[in-house]
């Protein structure tokens, strides 16, 4: 039985300082998951940004599907910008110069998703707010290059020393923000016709995003489950705020949530890199602290 | 504990900056409309992350083009993989994404016609510059169509998803978009290529 729930000790722990540890693993790999997603786009600099491609003309007033008119770049500038977001991007996960290359990676990432609407996703979008964010925490102070060169200066051990604390606020901004990106999604789906049609998540594994895997899926699938996947889908996005915050209910909770963004991943084609995104977004924001230090400290062993 | 970024005040403005970007994260999936007035486009647009597959699919819609051969005085369907080379195959590809967004925008759609039509002829000269051909050769200009597959209801099973040549598409599925005038395509075809 869980203990009794008691809010004052809620409130307490929301704003009590959080570990580092969490930051660390999303700056790590956040701008991998963003890298890759780009990395189709990245590789055609020419047709993607400048005129050598097709760019949507200038509609010369307020429209939803040009929220600003960024006119088509040259091809050296697109090559430059390109190759800028790839390296400032790999120095922010490798924690080099951590504070520069986040300004640069986030200025990138914002212009990229802003220059073009046709190739501007949620990745693109989320990635450029996650980015900005990080560039407004401490992150880069252990488990990076930066870190390691400090610690050989000081002739620091740095498995000798816990990893210090930070703030609330720079762990609790992206806690909150996939706790409410869950919330807006479910209320999206509630507004949709979640709740009229009982097969949408079958309807959505016949087109171009088909995989060979979400194609053996739906055949071994028995019908009657899709529906049950589909209110299961909408419990954990609607009540998301309530599953992380409750303590008994977020390890479940982090566990549909991954398991859902791997059949999202295998399921979709492209979404894969949408799938990864979140999953490390869950991982870092909610994983019991024990799994990531684990990971961290297996990737980067201290002499 | 590590040292903030930024004094206390900025870390406050911070604070009320987050608390507006989820509120119209939030809001703006159920009341668009009133978010869409107030937030400017550029903001709004960051905020505009949760709405993925929100409603059931009917129709698998794939869009294609077809230029007129100036040869052959028919449409015929074009492979425009080489102008948009990037995410060939899905509907993450920038023609299929042009076409989902802008169909019925008459500035886009045009622009979209002369940029088919123009690189194609590109490609057509430098071919016969080195003494190859593609089909079609010369066009004139383009039809833009939709080719909608009805999603199978349960009992009919999945199909292996495969892209099908516009022909093989059964007539009354197939429904054009976008089509260069008539005019503009005979002066393109009497033009020297």
């Amino acid at each position: 039985m869980p203990a009794k729930l008691k809010v004052p000790a809620l409130v307490k722990a929301f704003f009590a300082p959080q570990p580092l540890v969490r930051l660390e693993f999303l700056r790590i790999l956040i701008p991998l998951a963003i890298l890759g997603f780009l990395s189709s786009r990245l590789s055609y600099p020419g047709e993607w940004l400048t005129d050598r491609g097709f760019q949507i003309p200038d509609l010369g007033h307020r429209d939803w599907r040009q929220p600003l008119y960024i006119p088509p770049l040259p091809l050296w500038g697109a090559i430059t910008l390109c190759a800028l977001t790839t390296l400032s991007g790999l120095l922010v996960s490798l924690g080099y110069r951590t504070r520069m290359a986040l300004v640069a990676f986030a200025l990138c990432l914002i212009y990229l998703a802003l220059a073009d609407r046709l190739a501007a996703f949620t990745v693109s979008k989320l990635g450029a707010v996650l980015a900005v964010a990080l560039c407004f925490t401490p992150c880069g102070n252990a488990f990076g290059l930066d870190a390691w060169l400090a610690n050989d200066k000081k002739g620091k051990n740095p498995s000798a020393h816990p990893l210090p604390a930070v703030t609330w606020g720079n762990v609790r901004f992206f806690q909150v923000l996939v706790a409410l990106l869950y919330l807006a999604s479910g209320l999206a789906k509630i507004h949709g016709d979640w709740f009229q049609v009982h097969d949408v998540l079958w309807t959505h594994v016949h087109d171009s995003y088909q995989t060979l895997t979400s194609y053996r899926v739906a055949r071994a699938l028995p019908y009657r489950v899709w529906p049950y996947l589909q209110y299961l889908v909408l419990a954990f996005e609607t009540g998301a705020p309530l599953w992380f915050l409750l303590p008994w209910t977020r390890l479940p909770a982090l566990w549909v949530g991954l398991g859902m963004h791997t059949f999202i991943g295998l399921c979709f084609g492209p979404v894969i890199w949408f799938a990864l995104l979140m999953m490390v977004l869950l991982l870092g924001c909610f994983a019991p602290l024990a799994w990531l230090e684990r990971l961290l400290r297996l990737r980067l062993k201290p002499d | 504990m590590l040292k903030n970024v930024g004094p206390r005040a900025f870390r406050c403005c911070l604070i009320a900056l987050a608390s507006l970007f989820f509120s119209v994260m939030v809001v703006g999936e159920v009341r668009s409309g009133f978010v869409y007035r107030w937030v400017p486009g550029p903001l709004l647009y960051f905020t505009q992350i949760a709405g993925l597959f929100t409603e059931s699919k009917k129709l698998d819609v794939d869009f294609r083009a077809e230029g007129w051969s100036c040869q052959d005085g028919l449409f015929r369907e074009l492979d425009v993989g080489p102008q948009f080379p990037i995410q060939p195959g899905n509907k993450e590809n920038r023609f299929q994404r042009a076409v989902y967004f802008y169909n019925g925008n008459p500035l886009v759609m045009h622009a979209l016609e002369r940029f088919i039509t123009d690189h194609h002829n590109a490609m057509v000269r430098d071919l016969e510059a080195k003494g190859q051909s593609i089909d079609p050769g010369r066009i004139g200009g383009v039809r833009i169509v939709s080719a909608v597959t009805p999603i199978p209801e349960p009992s009919e099973g999945i199909q292996r998803y495969g892209r099908k040549p516009l022909s093989e598409y059964p007539f009354d599925r197939v429904h054009t978009l976008y089509e260069t005038p008539a005019k503009r395509i005979w002066k393109r075809c009497r033009e020297p290529l």
